[in-house]
C-alpha cells in the first residue's frame, strides 16, 4: 500500500501547505538561529559525559569558587564543582523537564481539548469552566501550589509544571477543533458512518497539529523557565543534582564577589529558553494560516 | 407514475427546527414524500428552502443540541429518527449515503483519496487494509478516473474539481447503498464537467437498484435525471409531479415561475429573463397564509389569510395552492367532499403558521 502511495508524478507536485510552511521556516533567520541553538543544546545534553569527564556533583573544596581558568573553564561553585560540568549535565535535566512537562500537557490537554471541541454542549461547558478555573491562576503560581502539595524533586517538578500547562493545551486544541469540526470533510466522514473516535483522531487531530507543534516549542521554553524558577526557590530539583535554577539559587550568596557562579547558569537558561521561543515564533509564523507572506 | 412497490424511504410530517439566538427557525415545515426503490427523485427549490436540511435531517447529521426534528422517516420500514445513534451510524454510508456539494472541501486534505474511500469499506464491509485499498482503486476505476492506482495514492489537492467529485461519488457508492442523497452534485463544477458527472451518475445507477434523491436548483439536471420531482418553498412542499408533467403542466405559481426563469439560448438577446419578484421570506418572520403569496402574481384574498391545503390529483400529483383547489374542486367533488379529504392528515392544521 505504501509503495503505491509514493507513485506520484513530480510534475504535478503542488506544494502542500505544510511543505510551504517548512520552506517559510527555513527562510526565517531568527527561527534558524533558534533551531541551531536548540541543536547545540540537545548536543550538550546527549554528549555531556563525553564533553565533561568526571562527576559534576563531586565536591572539591580546595578549589571552591575559583574563577574561570584553563582547568575550570567556567570556574567552580562554592563546593569547588566545575560550573561547565554542572551546566552540561544540567542541560540533560532541563531537557528532560521540558520534554516531560510538554508530554504531560499533551497527554492530558490534547484528548480533553479534542473531546471538548468535538462534542460541544454540556461536556464542553464543564471542561471549559474547569480550564477557566485553572487559567485564573498565574501559571507559575499554580505550579508552585502543586509542588507544595506534591513535594519537591524532579518528577514532582515535571508533574506540577505539566499540570499547570494542561489548560493551555485544552484551550488551544478546542479552539482549533471548533473550526475543523465544521469542515465539510468532517461532515462527509460522518455521512459515511465513520465512528466519532475515528473522526477525532484521523480527520480532526492531524488537521490541528500545526498549532499544537508551535505550542509545544513555546511550552518547552516556558517549562525550562518555570523549572529554573522552582529550582531557584529551592523547591524544584534538589541538590546535588545539577539543575540550572538551583545553581542560580545557591550562587545568590556569592553574587557580588564571584559573579561567574551565577552568570553562566543564567546564560544557559537564557539561551535554552530563547532557542525554544525563536523556533516557536518561527513555527507560528510559518504555519499560521493568517500570515500569508 | 409511482412505482407499485413499497417505498424505500417514506418521510412523514418531517419538521426540523433550529434553535438560534434570534429565535426558532422552522427550516423544514411538515413535509412528506416517498422515495421508491430504483427511482431518482428531484428535490427542487431555491437556496435556503430546506432541501439540504431535509437530507441532513433524514441522515441525522444535524447538531442535536441545536435542532429538533419531528415526524417520521421510515427507511425500509424502520423509523430512522427513533433509532439509537450507533444503529444510525451503521446505516450511514452502508444503506444511505450522501454526496456533498463542494468537492473542494468535502475531502480531507491530509488523507490520500484512496485512504478516504478505503475507510468506508473497512468500516462497513470489514475489509482488511489491502483488500479495502484494492477495492478503493476499483471504485476509482468505476467512476472513470484514469490511472486509478496512481490517483488513489494522491492527496485531494492534486485532483481537479471534476475528479474530486468523482472521488466523492466513489466514496458514497463504495458500500452499495440503497439510497443516495446527492446534494447539488454538479453545482460547483464547470458546465462541461457537470454533464460528465450527470452521465456518470446515470451510468452508475443503471447497474444498480439504488435510489437517488437529487437535491438541486438546476431544473436542467432534474429534467435529465429525475423521474419525479418535489418542489419545496420556504420549508414546505409546494408541488409534486412526475418530471414530464411538471415541465408541461406545472400548477403552482412558484413552479411556473421557476420554469419561466430558465434562460433559453435561442431567445432574443434583448428580452429580459423572467424572474420571480421578491426574495425568499425570512424564516423567522414568515408571511401569514401561503408563504409564497408576497411574491405570487396570482395572489387572492384567501392566500393572505390561510395556508393552502395540499391537494392530491391525477393519482400521483400534489400541489399546495388555493388556485389549484378551485380549479380541481370539480374533480375532487365527484367523489367525496372537496378539501376535507384532499388535505393530508394533520396537514390542514399544521400548515397554519407564521408569527
Amino acid at each position: 500500500m505504501n509503495t503505491k502511495k509514493n507513485e506520484t508524478d513530480p510534475s504535478e507536485e503542488i506544494k502542500s501547505s505544510s511543505s510551504r510552511g517548512w520552506a517559510k521556516l527555513k527562510r526565517n533567520k531568527a527561527a534558524l538561529v533558534g533551531g541551531i541553538f536548540l541543536l547545540i543544546y540537545i548536543g550538550c545534553a546527549l554528549g555531556a559525559p563525553v564533553l565533561f569527564r568526571g562527576d559534576p556533583s563531586a565536591p572539591n573544596l580546595m578549589a571552591s569558587l575559583s574563577p574561570p581558568s584553563a582547568k575550570y573553564f567556567l570556574g567552580t561553585d562554592e563546593l569547588g564543582r566545575s560550573i561547565l560540568g554542572r551546566i552540561l549535565y544540567g542541560s540533560r535535566i532541563s531537557l528532560m523537564i521540558a520534554v516531560g512537562v510538554v508530554g504531560v500537557g499533551l497527554i492530558f490537554g490534547v484528548p480533553v481539548g479534542l473531546i471538548s471541541g468535538y462534542y460541544g454542549g454540556k461536556t464542553d461547558f464543564i471542561i471549559q469552566r474547569f480550564t477557566d478555573m485553572m487559567l485564573a491562576f498565574p501559571g507559575f503560581l499554580l505550579a508552585l501550589a502543586l509542588v507544595a502539595i506534591l513535594g519537591v524533586g524532579l518528577n514532582n517538578t515535571v508533574i506540577s509544571i505539566g499540570i499547570s500547562m494542561v489548560p493551555l493545551y485544552i484551550r488551544l486544541v478546542r479552539g482549533c477543533v471548533l473550526i475543523v469540526r465544521e469542515e465539510v470533510y468532517v461532515e462527509a466522514a460522518r455521512a459515511i458512518g465513520t465512528k466519532d473516535r475515528h473522526i477525532i483522531f484521523r480527520h480532526i487531530l492531524p488537521n490541528v497539529m500545526a498549532p499544537i507543534i508551535v505550542q509545544t516549542s513555546l511550552g518547552m521554553g516556558t517549562a525550562i523557565l518555570f523549572a529554573a524558577g522552582l529550582g531557584f526557590l529551592g523547591i524544584g530539583v534538589q541538590p546535588p543534582t545539577p539543575e540550572w535554577g538551583s545553581m542560580l539559587g545557591s550562587a545568590r550568596a556569592y553574587m557580588m564577589g564571584k559573579p561567574h557562579v551565577a552568570t553562566f547558569p543564567g546564560i544557559a537558561i537564557f539561551l535554552a529558553v530563547l532557542s525554544f521561543n525563536l523556533l516557536g515564533d518561527g513555527l507560528r509564523d510559518a504555519f499560521d494560516p493568517r500570515s500569508k507572506i | 407514475m409511482k412505482p407499485n412497490s413499497d417505498p424505500l424511504l417514506s418521510i412523514k410530517g418531517l419538521k426540523t427546527r433550529f434553535h438560534t439566538h434570534d429565535g426558532i427557525i422552522t427550516a423544514v415545515d411538515g413535509i412528506d414524500f416517498d422515495v421508491f426503490p430504483g427511482e431518482t427523485l428531484g428535490l427542487v427549490g431555491e437556496s435556503g428552502c430546506g432541501k439540504s436540511v431535509t437530507a441532513l435531517s433524514v441522515l441525522r447529521l444535524l447538531n442535536p443540541s441545536m435542532t429538533t426534528i419531528q415526524g417520521r422517516v421510515e427507511f425500509e420500514g424502520k423509523n430512522l429518527l427513533s433509532m439509537d445513534p450507533e444503529e444510525m451510524r451503521m446505516i450511514r454510508g452502508s444503506a444511505v449515503s450522501m454526496i456533498f456539494q463542494e468537492p473542494m472541501t468535502s475531502l480531507n486534505p491530509i488523507l490520500t483519496v484512496g485512504e478516504q474511500i478505503a475507510e468506508s469499506l473497512r468500516l462497513h464491509e470489514k475489509l482488511d487494509k489491502d483488500k479495502a485499498w484494492e477495492k478503493a482503486i476499483h471504485m476509482l476505476e468505476m467512476v472513470q478516473i484514469p490511472s486509478p492506482e496512481m490517483r488513489a495514492g494522491q492527496y485531494p489537492h492534486k485532483l481537479s474539481g471534476g475528479m474530486r467529485q468523482r472521488v466523492v461519488i466513489a466514496m458514497a457508492l463504495c458500500c452499495n447503498p440503497r439510497l443516495i442523497f446527492a446534494d447539488e452534485p454538479t453545482t460547483a463544477l464547470d458546465v462541461t464537467i457537470q454533464a460528465q458527472i450527470i452521465r456518470l451518475l446515470e451510468h452508475l445507477k443503471k447497474g444498480s437498484n439504488t435510489s437517488i434523491v437529487l437535491i438541486t436548483h438546476d431544473l436542467g439536471v432534474v429534467a435529465q435525471m429525475a423521474s419525479r420531482v418535489v418542489v419545496m418553498y420556504a420549508g414546505q412542499l409546494v408541488e409534486e409531479a412526475p418530471v414530464v408533467e411538471l415541465f408541461h403542466d406545472a400548477r403552482h405559481p412558484y413552479t411556473k415561475g421557476l420554469l419561466k426563469s430558465i434562460p433559453i439560448i435561442t431567445r432574443h438577446i434583448k428580452t429580459r429573463l423572467n424572474e420571480i419578484p421578491g426574495i425568499v421570506p425570512n424564516l423567522l418572520h414568515m408571511p401569514k397564509g401561503c408563504s409564497f403569496h408576497p411574491r405570487c402574481s396570482q395572489t387572492m384574498d384567501i392566500c393572505k389569510k390561510k395556508s393552502p391545503p395540499l391537494i392530491h390529483f391525477n393519482g400521483n400529483r400534489r400541489v399546495a395552492c388555493w388556485l389549484a383547489s378551485d380549479e380541481y374542486e370539480a374533480i375532487t367533488d365527484s367523489g367525496q367532499k372537496p378539501l376535507a379529504d384532499s388535505i393530508e392528515p394533520g396537514q390542514g392544521e399544521t400548515v397554519q403558521r407564521g408569527n
